[in-house]
């Protein structure tokens, strides 16, 4: 359990946007800032945080569409921004999937799902004709649909199914880590179920590790194992589930679980929320120190002075707050 | 009513079979095709476009006259049972002349649709595919070309080129590309975002496999509607050329070359003005109506 | 507790290209002055449809309201011209979408946006309007109103403009507000601040809301009534307190058991087999029967609504007196399954 699958080291992504108008003076979106954390074999490490604090962006540097501006990600102790050959490099794209949030953009308009589901499979060249129209099947068995579907084009199915071929899709090359964006938040409360069930299902069946985000808390508190939480491009807490769920330490992790309506309204009745006061701050300009503490109701002098580092407060749990020393 | 205590009874509730109606293989150009048939003007736009085309092929064969031979004594004489359009002020078939005139129009506006389908697509799609410092450069030129209108820039080349059928093609393609460029780049630009291409990068799909199976099929509606209407524009900007005396020269007959000869006797023979500005006006309608009718069917936003 | 909005056999068709979209379906029901009601149920069941109904907003064409009586205050709204309801919406009743952006003009101020409610309900002058409308940005909690006059709406995030529209929908004190889906597009601690706020003026003012939304946490903390929508259809009404502790409905049931509870551990979720209902073709049975694990024999006739408690009614063969199931179900039966 000690050995990691994925160990993300200083990582910072940084998006420079031209906006005057002779593009000089350079305004730049500090999307993820220097985030560490590791991953280890067969667990799911849930990622929450609010909109624009830079999920999707961390999704997609650990899944190699982005190149990090600092920082490395190391998979299985190999650096998978570093050019290690065409072969190599290959193998890390087949060992690391996504699966997307929208189902609507996810899947190309023009071609069947048989053709989606086999592209990954030309790709890599992993099977020929009759062992891969099986294979083909099989994967779409697997994710709950009928062969029959193949022939179908995506506007023919319904969002719920479309995440299930996306799913299908990244299963084709036999992963063993999979960064979930969002997996469920486009789909109907009764179809978030059936998604999730899938991936536990499948999580059980092909031992496979999860990268699950969301901004639904009580869904991750549902799947992790772990959960890191993000605060405009930096971690601010990360622990064990039931820890994180239960002591909460961080002020903004407090604030955002007692923000959770629950779906009770006897204990809605009588439930004290901290509500924090104002907005999410642009990423464009964020507050100096910790990010936090425009909206934090404990800040301190120091808050705005240097930036707190992640440190452990315990065994398996991490704050990034000057508050927990 | 009576109900009966068996009607409490589990059974299962009878399901909607997999395969319904709605959902059986339809492909995306078989709705598109569905829904163009259900606008009138596009059909009838196609079909005459169709016809017109037939008749540029095959008429001036079987008229039995030739668009050059002179016959003065059979000078501007009105529409007949001999000539159904006319003669012209030496005597030439206008029905002949009006047929061989479609045969430069057409020819011109594939002309057109093929830089547009080249050019005009390579340009863009390099540029929309190729993103940051390459795109920004290339499409700062096409700004600069497109402050300008087109017609200027073909005339002012034909005044330098001299009129002459092969110099309009010269002309209009150096610049009828720049509109079909932008559209394909914007195309391409949002394409190359959305999340099937992602997926397809992140499996290690080559440059060349995106292009081809992913960028370029999912452009494709805009570039066929941008082309459809780029024909009658390239067409008019002909006849407008030779009706100002620098397009293709006698005794070949475009029809603004017939155009302007027939405005000279607008007075006498009226007719011999009308059926060459009818042709431009049908044609250049007909592809207006079936590139609208092609939007209306093939764009996204439209559909269900 | 007197009637504020009595809503009688509400139905709405959209005509569309693929045929005809059934959105909504025989629907009634009452709100009872000073109370929050809920309408809860999946996308496209008829939730704005509905809303768009009561407020005399639907696009018609395409869609057409075929049937139904809407009362506000004993007035009946289906028989006003359009000028008269006018006159009616902003004063007596408005509405809150699910994204202000829409609902606000780009290119005017806010300031100017506000104050031209007054200045068309209460017929004030600029000025004074101007000044209510800091005034009313002031008691959403906007920080700075008097510069926020000044500002676009594009200048604003989310919450503000929510908080914006939500000022402007109580500028004339209207009794009855509808919010569609208000907090939908926010993030949590603002959704947060959204329901606080909607709360306390509800106490505040006695403004009665229906609160539209898919989030059964969101109704759950604000609504004391709530009805649970299906393929266009009520299929289940009933107090807050007692739907999400003896749902009546397998739908309901299903919908509660297949949202994690971010409060405690849970251990395998519930999920509702197949797909969401497709309106186009609704099955002459019970709506939810395609998807339902209690079907019977009667289910493929329309079952009605039938009373399983105080306030509380169901959509459901189950519940019929007749049904040998009947104890099940009012004893939580379908919880303890
Ligand atoms: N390609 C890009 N170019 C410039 N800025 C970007 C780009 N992608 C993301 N950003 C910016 O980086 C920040 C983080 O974006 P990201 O999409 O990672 O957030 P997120 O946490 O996934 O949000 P959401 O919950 O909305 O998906 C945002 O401020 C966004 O505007
Ligand atoms: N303008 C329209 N044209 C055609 N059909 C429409 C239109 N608006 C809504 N519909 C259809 O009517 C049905 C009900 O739509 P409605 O907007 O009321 O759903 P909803 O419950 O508000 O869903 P959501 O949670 O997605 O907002 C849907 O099936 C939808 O497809
Ligand atoms: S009426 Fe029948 S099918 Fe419908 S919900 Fe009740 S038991 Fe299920
Ligand atoms: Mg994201
Ligand atoms: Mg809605």
């Amino acid at each position: 359990m000690n050995t990691t699958i994925l160990s993300v080291d200083r990582l910072s992504k940084f998006f420079v946007l031209n906006r005057t108008f002779l593009g000089n003076a350079a305004a730049t979106v500090k999307a993820v800032d220097t985030v560490s954390f590791s991953i280890f074999p067969g667990e799911t490490l849930g990622l929450v945080g609010e909109t624009g604090c830079g999920k999707s962006t961390l999704a997609r540097t650990i899944a190699g569409l982005y190149s990090p501006t600092e920082g490395k990600v190391l998979f299985k102790g190999q650096n998978i921004h570093c050019d290690h050959g065409k072969e190599t490099n290959m193998l890390f794209k087949r060992q690391i999937q996504m699966i997307f949030q929208d189902p609507y953009s996810s899947l190309n308009p023009r071609m069947t799902i048989h053709d989606i589901i086999e592209e990954p499979l030309n790709i890599h060249k992993l099977a020929k004709g009759k062992e891969k129209e099986a294979r083909i099947s099989s994967l779409l068995l697997q994710v709950g649909l009928n062969p029959e579907y193949g022939s179908r084009f995506p506007h023919e199915c319904s969002g719920g199914q479309r995440q299930r071929v996306g799913i299908a899709r990244a299963l084709a090359v036999s992963p063993e880590l999979i960064v979930c964006d969002e997996p469920i938040s486009a789909l109907d409360v009764s179809i978030q179920a059936q998604i999730i069930n899938l991936l536990e299902q499948l999580q059980t069946e092909l031992r496979l590790t999860y990268l699950f985000i969301a901004h639904d808390l009580s869904m991750v508190r549902h799947i992790s194992t772990r959960v890191a939480v993000m605060y405009l491009g930096s971690l601010v807490e990360l622990a064990s589930t039931e820890e994180l769920y239960s002591h909460p330490l961080h002020p903004y992790t407090q604030a955002l679980l007692s923000a959770i309506p629950i779906p009770d309204p006897a204990i809605e009745s009588h439930r004290k929320r901290i509500l924090l006061p104002g907005d999410i701050p642009s990423p464009l300009d964020p507050p100096s120190g910790c990010k936090f503490h425009s909206r934090c109701h404990y800040a301190m002098p120091i808050c705005q002075k240097s930036p707190p580092e992640l440190t452990a407060t315990d065994l398996n749990h991490y704050t990034a707050c000057h508050l927990v020393k | 009513m009576h109900i009966t205590p068996s009607a409490f009874h589990r059974t299962p509730f009878p399901q909607e079979p997999l395969s319904t109606a709605s959902a059986t293989g339809t492909s995306y150009w078989q709705d598109a095709w569905r829904r163009l048939q259900n606008n009138k003007l596009a059909i009838a736009g196609l079909i005459f476009i169709l016809l017109i085309t037939l008749a540029a092929i095959a008429g001036p064969h079987f008229s039995g006259y030739s668009y050059a031979d002179q016959n003065l004594p059979e000078a501007n004489q009105p529409p007949s049972s001999m000539h159904w359009f006319g003669t012209d002020n030496l005597g030439r078939d206008l029905m002949t002349r009006v047929l061989y005139g479609a045969r430069i129009s057409l020819s011109i506006g594939i002309a057109a649709s093929l830089i547009n389908l080249t050019v005009g697509v390579l340009y863009g799609g390099i540029a929309g595919y190729a993103g940051g410092r390459i795109d920004n450069i290339m499409m700062r030129i096409v700004d600069i070309l497109y402050g300008i209108p087109l017609l200027l820039y073909v005339i002012l080349l034909m005044v330098v080129l001299g009129p002459g059928l092969l110099n309009i093609f010269l002309a209009l393609g150096l610049v009828y590309w720049l509109g079909m460029a932008r559209i394909v780049r914007g195309q391409i630009l949002t394409i190359k975002k959305q999340e099937y291409v992602l997926a397809a990068r992140l499996t290690g799909a080559s440059s060349a496999r995106i292009l081809l199976r992913h960028l370029i099929p999912n452009s494709i509606g805009p570039i066929l509607i941008t082309t459809t209407l780029a024909i009658p524009e390239a067409i008019f900007t002909e006849a407008f050329l030779s009706f100002i005396g620098l397009g293709v020269s006698a005794p070949m007959a475009s029809w603004g070359v017939l155009a302007s000869e027939g405005v000279v006797s607008l007075r006498s023979y009226p007719f011999q003005l009308l059926y060459p500005a009818l042709a431009i006006s049908i044609t250049m309608l007909s592809f207006n109506f079936l590139g609208d009718g092609l939007r209306d069917s093939l764009d996204p936003r439209m559909r269900k | 507790m007197p009637v504020l909005l009595d809503v009688q056999n509400l139905s709405v068709i959209f005509h569309t290209y693929a045929g005809t979209v059934r959105a909504v379906n025989n629907v009634s029901f009452t709100v009872n002055q000073g109370k929050i009601i809920g309408i809860v149920g999946e996308s496209g069941c008829g939730k704005s449809a509905t809303a768009q109904a009561i407020m005399g907003i639907l696009p018609q064409p395409p869609a057409e309201m075929i049937s139904g009586g809407i009362y506000l205050d004993a007035a009946e709204l289906t028989a006003l011209s359009e000028k008269e309801l006018q006159h009616i919406r902003g004063k007596k009743m408005s509405m809150i979408f699910q994204d202000p952006m829409t609902a606000l003009n780009p290119v005017l101020t806010i300031g100017l946006q506000i104050a031209e409610m007054f200045m068309h309900h209460q017929h004030l002058a600029y000025k004074d309007a101007l000044l209510q409308a800091e005034k009313a940005l002031y008691s959403v909690d906007i920080p700075a109103p008097k510069a926020r006059l000044e500002q676009y709406p594009h200048q604003l995030s989310g919450g503000m403009r929510q908080r914006v529209m939500i000022a402007m929908a109580l500028a004339c004190q209207p009794k009855l507000i509808i919010a569609d889906e208000p907090t939908t597009a926010l993030d949590v601690t603002i959704q947060a601040q959204i329901i606080d706020l909607l709360r306390s003026k509800n106490q505040k003012l006695g403004t009665s809301i229906i609160l539209i939304s898919h989030d059964l946490g969101v109704i759950a903390s604000l609504c004391q009534r709530v009805l649970v929508m299906y393929a266009g259809e009520i299929i289940e009404a009933a107090p807050a307190a007692d739907l999400y502790r003896l749902p009546a409905h397998p739908y309901t049931y299903g919908l509660l058991q297949s949202v994690p509870r971010p409060d405690r551990k849970n251990h395998g979720l519930l999920s509702i087999a197949g797909q969401p209902p497709n309106l186009l073709k609704i099955s002459s049975g019970c709506s939810f029967g395609p998807r339902c694990s209690y079907s019977m024999e009667i289910c493929r006739q329309k079952p009605p609504l039938l009373s399983v408690g105080e306030q509380h009614a169901t959509r459901c063969w189950l519940a019929h007196t007749d049904s040998p199931h009947r104890q099940m179900l009012l004893q939580g039966g379908l919880l303890i399954k």
